[in-house]
């Protein structure tokens, strides 16, 4: 290379740990995290926008599955940041290498190192300030989110295909014996030791959003379970959603189908009363269990003479917004745990969780338990 | 070599959905503004965060046995400065009282104070068994050696040839050097002593009574704390 004669003033770095084990090392842990927050991820998307072939069969078992995938995708989201930019910090020397390209291969290689490096930064940054509801940029968070998730993880197996021969070299601990003795092994373990506790110093800062035990170290999670009418934090109050005492006074269910009816609240809570213990799970990761209790949604069906796989249009009272409607599936109508729940730990449900009556179905996602429920309409 | 085939192929294809949702998305109205934000979070990421963690772990020099409890120390108080941050800085009001509930920039005083007190422990112990090693091998004044942090070249620094070997310690070789004095924060002594016997600092006498190191690192871990959190600070700041 010396031979093309210019060479600019580029940075020249002798430090440590700026080799393939380092980068392999912490690479793999971070590949893990950006796999699990991936899969994660599609599975709430999925859940949240079912295609219509699987709106039928969505799994309500177990109840807490959502409350663990959606911990999981913004705890794995969280861990990779040490992780994210540990390793980028262990590659950042091949930035400066010279020439810059060598050949077409070489330059598609490095631009889609770019777009891993972009889209891994960007997609940790919304999903972070999604978390605490800040979305200071043009452009919709939720598309973009699962857009960049898909081209992060894309770039991060065209990354692992390119670089799999380095990647295997560099996989386990280099033996001592007639090879040279890795002279970085105990700064490695440092360094690596170092990482782990910033992914610890993270975690255990947050997790306690979803996770009960943890709750009292959770001084950095954007939401405490604890914190909330009914002890139960809120996204969508009354006020925003419009529910004023007025337009409830005079509440009635509707119930549209074969035989349609409709309900007042004492009437419905002169009809048999369930309970059971659901956790509402937060696409912002945040998630607790509630005492519910209500009317099955299943006897509402029956009384209305709804087939049995029939889907459910739930129409809430509230104004604005993009959860106003939704629909439940016939696995999730049918289910005995699903209720029109109309008390919160024994207490009526605060307006702000929905009085006069929410839906609370098992694993699902808290922004479809439509609150201020008005009208069931069973579809064909 | 067949199933690296098949993995770079998922991954194109896996790319190619995320092209397809934000060009076809009628919510992403610019796609424009994506590709925009993506070069600022790599322009702001290597321009800026990661040139000034190499200044700052160049630039911090301590004895050996300190080296490694304290850049675990600032890589996890940066950590968790870079996900308390957006938290603490979020202008405007919440959605309601349930949302951001806490004061957040106490909890990451409290985060970093912990993270510093960790440090400490770690430190005191690194220290113990460097002394008790050297002891035991009579090599005393290796007690003594100093290291950048994150034993980083300063040409990396300064971005150039000119200043190749200034005040920099290669440590498979990092013979007796450097003296450095990290009490007195950011000057760097670290310019190779001709004599190459000027080794042994205050630090290292420092070990010889068991408070000491504590008091010194406890002190250290705090004030670099709050160096990185304003490393971080200026990542997300810029991100806006």
């Amino acid at each position: 290379m010396r031979a093309m004669g210019f060479r600019p003033p580029l940075p020249v770095f002798r430090g440590r740990l700026h080799d393939a084990r380092t980068a392999t090392v912490i690479g793999r842990a971070l590949g893990a995290a950006m796999l699990v927050c991936f899969v994660t991820g599609v599975v709430s998307h999925y859940l949240q926008q079912p295609p219509s072939w699987a709106v039928g069969v969505l799994p309500t078992r177990p109840v807490w599955g959502y409350r663990l995938s959606q911990g999981l995708h913004v705890a794995s989201g969280i861990a990779a940041v040490p992780l994210l930019l540990a390793k980028l910090w262990t590659v950042y020397p091949r930035l400066f290498g010279w020439p810059p390209v060598r050949s077409v291969a070489h330059a598609l290689e490095r631009l889609s190192i770019a777009v891993l490096v972009a889209s891994a930064l960007l997609e940790l940054f919304t999903g972070l300030l999604d978390t605490e509801q800040w979305y200071p940029w043009p452009f919709p968070f939720r598309q973009v989110h699962f857009a960049l998730a898909w081209v992060a993880v894309g770039s991060l197996l065209l990354h692992i295909a390119v670089k799999a021969p380095v990647i295997a070299a560099s996989w386990w601990r280099p033996r001592s014996g007639p090879e040279p003795v890795d002279v970085d092994g105990p700064d490695r373990r440092s360094f690596v030791a170092a990482v782990g506790a910033a992914v610890g110093a993270v975690t255990l800062t947050t997790v306690g959003q979803s996770l009960g035990p943890l709750g009292g170290l959770d001084l950095l999670a954007p939401r405490q379970p604890d914190h909330g009418p009914q002890g139960l934090p809120v996204n969508r109050t009354a006020a925003a959603a419009g529910i004023t005492a007025d337009l409830v006074s005079d509440w009635r269910l509707r119930v549209v189908g074969p035989r349609p009816y409709e309900l007042t609240l004492s009437e419905l809570r002169s009809l048999p009363q369930r309970s059971a213990v659901l956790p509402i799970a937060c696409v912002e990761g945040w998630s607790k269990n509630g005492q519910w209790t209500g009317v099955r949604i299943r006897d509402l069906l029956d009384r209305a003479g709804a087939p049995p796989n029939a889907r459910v249009r739930v129409v809430s009272l509230e104004r604005g917004g993009n959860y106003g409607v939704s629909e439940l599936g016939a696995s999730y109508a049918r289910d005995p745990l699903t209720l029109l729940a109309l008390s919160l730990g024994g207490q009526p449900l605060s307006y702000d969780h929905g009085f006069p009556a929410r839906i609370i179905a098992p694993n699902r996602p808290g922004v479809l338990q439509t609150k201020w429920v008005t009208r069931l309409e069973v579809m064909s | 070599m067949k199933s690296r085939l098949v993995i770079g192929a998922l991954g194109l294809a896996a790319m190619g959905i995320g092209l397809s949702i934000l060009l076809t998305d009628p919510y992403v109205r610019d796609p424009l503004d994506v590709v925009w934000w993506l070069a600022g979070a790599v322009l702001l990421h290597d321009g800026v965060l990661v040139p000034v963690v190499l200044v700052a772990g160049a630039a911090l020099r301590v004895p050996r046995w300190m080296r490694g409890p304290l850049r675990g120390g600032l890589i996890a108080a940066g950590c968790v400065a870079a996900v308390a941050l957006p938290a603490v800085l979020r202008p405007g009001p919440v959605a309601n009282p349930s949302v951001l509930p806490l004061d957040y920039g106490r909890g990451l005083l409290i985060a970093t104070g912990a993270v510093a007190a960790a440090t400490a422990v770690a430190a005191v112990r690194s220290g113990v068994r460097s002394r008790r090693e050297a002891a035991g091998s009579g090599d005393g004044p290796d007690l003594g050696d100093t290291v950048a942090v994150q034993d980083q070249d300063v040409d990396a620094a300064l971005g150039g040839d000119g200043a190749r070997g200034v005040g920099y310690v290669n440590r498979p070789a990092g013979d007796h050097g450097c003296a450095a004095e990290v009490h007195h924060g950011h000057t760097i002594h670290g310019v190779p002593q001709p004599g190459g016997g000027v080794p042994v600092t205050e630090l290292a006498d420092e070990g010889g009574d068991g408070g000491g190191p504590a008091e010194g690192v406890g002190g250290f871990g705090a004030d670099t704390g709050e160096v990185d959190a304003e490393i971080g600070g200026k990542d997300l700041r810029g991100e806006r």
